[in-house]
């Protein structure tokens, strides 16, 4: 820092003594954060309720989002098994088989095609089904020769529809088979689910919005006092603001590493009967949990949550605190 | 140092505090206000201190405009005037110590300096062995020490006090009064409200005096 000529030594002295705006900002940032963290620590159980109302209203669009996340994850590993079959109307014949499946396979939405024949089925019926005695009185075998296509995962079910209709309408081919109904559902379902965890998140975050908004009113209004004076003695706005906006953003950070602690509990508590449960019917399944990732979303959705309550709040409350 | 030019106030509700006023008061001069309850005293020392704005006339404190101050250019005029009040506003559960720095903290002095002007404003009131202490632990001089150590610790150029002695007994009047003598001496406009006229009166300052929110004296020099 240069000294200007006209500079005297006692306004040098002055300047030095004080320090530069960005300093005494960041110095003021620094004690706020660290005067209301001190505040909300040195009296746990009145912050208690502030912290489990925030945990609380956090946790539960956390955890309907995972078990959304999850569902997601589920229909997945459903769809990855996606199968159409195709019955003929006869027994084909091994060329009409083999142009059939070259011209199946060229499409992009299938994976793979197999060539079932009456007496495979037959073997296939007989092998998973005890009923198959009931068969062995007929004459000849009544099951039809089949093509069974999986489809790729990614094929919209739409597509499913356009396709079932197409390969119905294929010489030779007397129906085909895809079960696209309760997929469907299962879709459905998950948006039902999505918009209802979205109205949640709303409801849930405007109620922690007001009662932050709440609890710092009355923080405001404990240390009308103090912001009387320090506006008297030459405060602006951003720092008479500062310490609140912090007791805000604390509330909402201590809040979501409650509500994380709650959310890792539950996970851990449904973990082992879903494992067992998929290991039952979809092995491809695994639980998934947060993650580092949707941890740190919370916590910072948390804060931010807290700072915008206390921030709307000190809008309004502190216009009212000016000395008369 | 101060300039008013014709200034009214007129509140809301319609009655007027002031009425065309006008006065100068001079850079390092010391000069008392003065008149009855409801004179206008304490609307005029707001009016200086931007609490209320004027509903007409000119208001100049050091060469600035205030009723042309934006909101936070007020903040920043603040730290340039001294206030002392007769109830003193101190923050009763912060020690006398951090009560006379908040002034400071506002202003972004290092700790070091704060520390440093702190000790040297109570020094000066003669407090500097109850810094630790709380407001309520304090007879209502100290108190009104602490006020007034608050109120010079930032070295404003302009120092202004509202009835600073009108809870306390004549003695301590006096030594309040010595005390703003003090800092008038270092260079300090003082301008003081209070309606104690045989205090004023022993002081010797000019006095400007108030009656219905008119002037009736002083208004020169």
């Amino acid at each position: 820092m240069t000294t200007a000529p006209e500079t005297t030594p006692a306004r040098k002295g002055a300047e030095e003594s004080r320090q530069s705006a960005l300093e005494a900002w960041l110095a003021h940032h620094r004690d706020s954060a660290r005067q209301s963290l001190a505040d909300q620590l040195g009296h746990p159980v009145a912050s208690l309720l502030s912290w489990l109302a925030m945990a609380v209203a956090l946790a539960l669009p956390a955890l309907l989002a995972l078990g959304l996340m999850n569902l997601g994850a589920l229909t997945h590993t459903l769809d990855a098994s996606r199968q159409a079959t195709l019955y003929f109307s006869s027994p084909p014949e091994d060329a009409t088989v083999l142009q059939l499946k070259a011209s199946l396979v060229a499409l992009p939405e299938v994976a793979k095609v197999e060539y079932l024949s009456p007496d495979a089925a037959l073997d296939t019926f007989r092998a998973i089904n005890e009923a198959a005695d009931l068969l062995a009185g007929l004459d000849a075998n009544p099951l039809p020769a089949s093509l069974q296509v999986t489809l790729k995962a990614d094929t919209p079910l739409e597509r499913l529809d356009v396709l079932k209709t197409q390969w119905s309408a294929l010489p030779g081919i007397e129906s085909v088979q895809l079960d696209t109904v309760w997929l469907e559902r299962l879709q459905a379902l998950e948006t039902v689910l999505q918009r209802a965890w979205g109205l949640l998140a709303i409801l849930l975050g405007l109620a922690a919005l007001l009662f932050i908004g709440n609890t710092v009113r009355l923080a405001i209004e404990n240390r009308r006092d103090e912001i009387l004076v320090s506006r008297l003695v030459g405060a602006t706005d951003a720092w008479v603001r500062r310490p609140f906006l912090y007791m805000g953003a604390w509330y909402g950070l201590i809040g979501a590493v409650l509500a994380a602690v709650l959310v890792h509990l539950c996970m851990a508590m449904v973990a082992g009967p879903v494992e067992a449960l998929s290991a039952l019917y979809f092995s491809a399944f695994r639980l998934e949990w947060p993650g580092l990732s949707g941890t740190l979303i919370l916590l910072l959705a948390g804060s931010a949550l807290g700072w915008l309550g206390a921030w709307l709040t000190v809008l309004r409350e502190l216009q009212k605190v000016e000395p008369r | 140092m101060i300039v008013f030019d014709r200034v009214s106030k007129r509140y809301s509700s319609g009655q007027d505090a002031l009425l065309n006023i006008s006065f100068r008061l001079g850079r390092g001069e010391m000069a008392f206000l003065t008149g009855h309850s409801g004179a206008g005293k304490s609307t005029l020392l707001k009016l200086i201190m931007a609490m209320e704005t004027a509903s007409g006339g000119r208001i100049e404190v050091g060469g600035r405009d205030v009723s042309q101050l934006q909101r936070n250019q007020i903040a920043f005029y603040r730290r340039h005037v001294g206030v002392v009040f007769q109830e003193h506003h101190l923050l009763f559960n912060r020690t006398v110590f951090d009560n006379v720095a908040m002034p400071l903290r506002i202003a972004g002095f290092t700790p070091r300096e704060t520390a440093r002007r702190v000790r040297a404003a109570l020094d000066k009131v003669g407090l500097l062995r109850k810094e630790k202490a709380y407001p309520l632990e304090l007879s209502g001089g100290e108190q009104q020490r602490v006020g007034i150590a608050r109120a010079v610790v930032n070295r404003p150029p302009l120092l202004l006090a509202d009835e600073p002695t009108g809870n306390l007994d004549p003695d301590l009047s006096a030594e309040i009064m010595q005390l703003f003598r003090d800092f008038n001496q270092v260079g300090t406009t003082v301008f003081i409200a209070s309606h104690d006229i045989a205090l004023i009166e022993r002081m010797g300052c000019r006095v400007v005096h108030l009656e219905n929110g008119r002037l009736v004296s002083g208004g020169q020099a």
